[in-house]
C-alpha cells in the first residue's frame, strides 16, 4: 500500500503504544487517571488539558479516554503526529491537483449527466463494460474527494489528531479515482481488459467468504433486473421503484458477504439508473 | 535572645564528609545526552529546603523523571574524554547569586551531521544529561534559564594538529550541575541516571 511511506516505525515508540494499550484495557474504575493525563501530555503536549485533568480527574476521565484511543487508532496505523502533518503536507496538495485539474464530470445537481466531461474518451461508448464502468463509477470517488476535501478545509484549526480521520479516507480516494483514471485511460482497444472485473474471481479467492449467500445476493440482483426492465417496459411505476430497491438491497446483502458487483452488471444496473455504489474491496 | 528568624530553621547544612582512601574519578564517560527543551513535557522536581524530609543531599538532586514528548528520545554525542569537561563557578551578586555552569564536550568530527548538530543547537534551547566517571547522571540545563549552545569546528591545518567538533554549552542555574536520578528515555534503551544501569521494565 502505497501509504506505507508515511510510516516511520524507526521513529515510533512502541512502549508508550503499549502503555496506552494497557491503560484503556484495564477497567475504567481501576485505572489511573493522572498516568492517563500524563500519557496524553506526552502525545498532545497541551498543559492547559493536563492542567485541568490533574486538577480534577474523576471529571475528566472519559475525556481522556476519548482523546488516548484517538491517538493510539493513530499510532496503531503506524504513524506519529509529526508523520500526519507529513502525510498532509503530501496528500492535501495532490487533492487540490485532482480537483482543479480532472473533474470526472459536472457537480451540478440538476444536470447529472454531466454539462463538462473532460477527460472523457471519444471512444468511450466502443470500450468493454467493464472500462466503461472505471470512468462512470470514478464519479462517486471524485465527490468523495471533494467532499472530504471540503471537510478537512472547514476543519483547518483542529490539530493533526482530529483531522487524520477524514485525511486518511481522502487519501484512499484520491488514490483509487487516480487508479482508475490511470487504467481508463491506459486502456488499449483489442487488448487484455486495464482492470480485471470479472464476476467472481475475487470472491473465490476468500474462502471465509459467505459463498452461499453471496449466489443467493446474485440470483437476486439478476431476478430483479430482469423486473425493472419488464417494469420499465410496462411504464409500471410501483413496480419499478420496488424492483429498484430490492436491487439495492441485494447489492447491499452481496457486499456484506464480501462479494464484489462484476464490471458489466455494473454497467447494466447504471444504464438502468440503479445506484450500485463502490465495492469497499475495490 | 530568640531567633525570630523563620528562615533560619530552615537551612539543611550537614557535615562534608570524604573517606580517606576512596578515589574521586576526574573526568566524563565518552558520551553525553542531550534533547531541545521543546521536547520534555514534564521536568523532575528540585527540593526546596522547605520541602519536607528535604536534606542537604537532596537539594542537590533532581527527583522523579524527564517525561518527554512522544516518540522523543535523548540523543547521545560520542564525546572524546580527555577534552571535555563541565566546570561550574559562582557568579553575579547577592541576593541575585546563580551559577555559571558550563561545559565543553569534544566529539571527534567534523562531519555532515556534526555540522547540522552545530547548526541547530546554535538557535536551540537543549538539556544536556552528562555521566561523571562513576556512571552518575548530571543535568546540564534547566526550566528557568535558557541554555547556551555556542558549537565551533576547527580543521586543523598540520600534521599533528586535531579536528574535530567542540559544543561550548553554558547555562545559568542555582546550583552546580545537579544530580539526576531518574530515568533516561534514549534511543538505545532505558537505564537509570543513578549509576546508568539499564532499566527493562519500562
Amino acid at each position: 500500500m502505497a501509504r506505507t511511506r508515511f510510516l516511520t516505525k524507526k521513529n515510533m515508540d512502541d512502549k508508550l503504544t503499549k502503555k496506552i494499550q494497557d491503560w484503556l484495557n484495564t477497567p475504567a474504575g481501576e485505572r489511573d487517571i493522572i498516568a492517563g493525563a500524563t500519557m496524553l501530555l506526552q502525545l498532545n503536549r497541551n498543559r492547559v488539558m493536563h492542567a485541568n485533568i490533574v486538577r480534577r480527574p474523576e471529571r475528566f476521565a472519559e475525556k481522556v479516554e476519548y482523546e488516548l484511543r484517538k491517538h493510539l487508532k493513530i499510532r496503531l496505523d503506524g504513524l506519529t503526529l509529526a508523520d500526519v502533518v507529513k502525510m498532509e503536507r503530501e496528500v492535501v496538495p495532490r487533492v487540490e491537483e485532482t480537483l482543479q485539474v480532472a473533474p470526472v464530470i459536472s457537480t451540478d445537481a440538476e444536470l447529472p449527466e454531466g454539462a463538462v466531461a473532460r477527460g472523457r474518451r471519444p471512444d468511450h461508448d466502443d470500450l468493454p463494460a467493464e472500462i466503461q464502468a472505471l470512468w462512470d463509477n470514478n464519479i462517486e470517488n471524485y465527490h468523495k474527494v471533494r467532499d472530504l476535501h471540503h471537510q478537512l478545509k472547514e476543519m483547518e484549526a483542529a490539530p493533526p489528531c482530529d483531522r487524520y480521520e477524514y485525511l486518511k479516507l481522502l487519501d484512499e480516494a484520491d488514490k483509487k479515482y487516480r487508479e482508475n483514471l490511470a487504467k481508463y485511460d491506459g486502456f488499449v482497444p483489442g487488448q487484455e481488459p486495464a482492470a480485471d472485473a470479472s464476476d467472481n474471481t475475487a470472491d473465490d479467492q476468500a474462502p471465509e467468504r459467505d459463498k452461499a449467500r453471496i449466489n443467493a445476493a446474485r440470483k437476486s440482483i439478476s431476478k430483479w433486473k430482469g423486473a425493472l426492465v419488464k417494469a420499465y417496459g410496462d411504464g409500471d411505476g410501483e413496480k419499478s421503484i420496488e424492483a429498484m430497491s430490492k436491487i439495492t438491497a441485494a447489492i447491499a446483502d452481496l457486499r456484506a458477504a464480501g462479494g464484489t458487483l462484476g464490471a458489466k452488471v455494473t454497467a447494466e444496473l447504471l444504464q438502468l439508473g440503479a445506484e450500485v455504489g463502490v465495492d469497499s474491496n475495490e | 535572645m530568640p531567633n525570630n528568624n523563620d528562615c533560619a530553621n530552615e537551612a539543611l547544612y550537614d557535615s562534608l564528609k570524604h573517606c580517606k582512601g576512596t578515589t574521586v574519578l576526574p573526568g566524563l564517560r565518552p558520551h553525553v545526552y542531550y534533547i531541545p527543551k521543546s521536547d520534555i513535557v514534564t521536568w523532575p522536581t528540585r527540593t526546596k529546603v522547605t520541602d519536607t524530609g528535604a536534606t542537604m543531599k537532596k537539594l542537590g538532586q533532581l527527583t522523579g523523571d524527564f517525561v518527554l514528548a512522544a516518540d522523543k528520545k535523548w540523543r547521545k554525542i560520542d564525546l572524546v574524554t580527555p577534552q571535555s569537561n563541565v566546570s561550574s563557578e559562582s557568579q553575579g551578586e547577592k541576593p541575585s547569586k546563580t551559577f555559571n555552569n558550563q561545559a565543553s564536550f569534544r566529539y571527534p568530527g567534523l562531519n555532515a551531521d556534526a555540522v547540522g548538530f552545530c547548526r541547530q543547537a546554535n538557535a536551540d534551547d537543549l538539556v544536556f544529561l552528562w555521566p561523571q566517571r562513576d556512571g552518575q547522571y548530571r543535568c546540564l540545563g534547566n526550566e528557568s534559564f535558557e541554555t547556551n549552545v555556542t558549537p565551533a569546528q576547527e580543521s586543523g591545518s598540520s600534521e599533528t594538529d586535531q579536528a574535530g567538533t567542540t559544543i561550548n554549552v553554558a547555562v545559568t542555574d542555582e546550583m552546580p550541575s545537579p544530580y539526576y536520578l531518574g530515568k533516561i528515555e534514549a534511543e538505545d534503551g532505558d537505564f537509570s541516571g543513578e549509576d546508568g544501569s539499564p532499566i527493562t521494565n519500562g
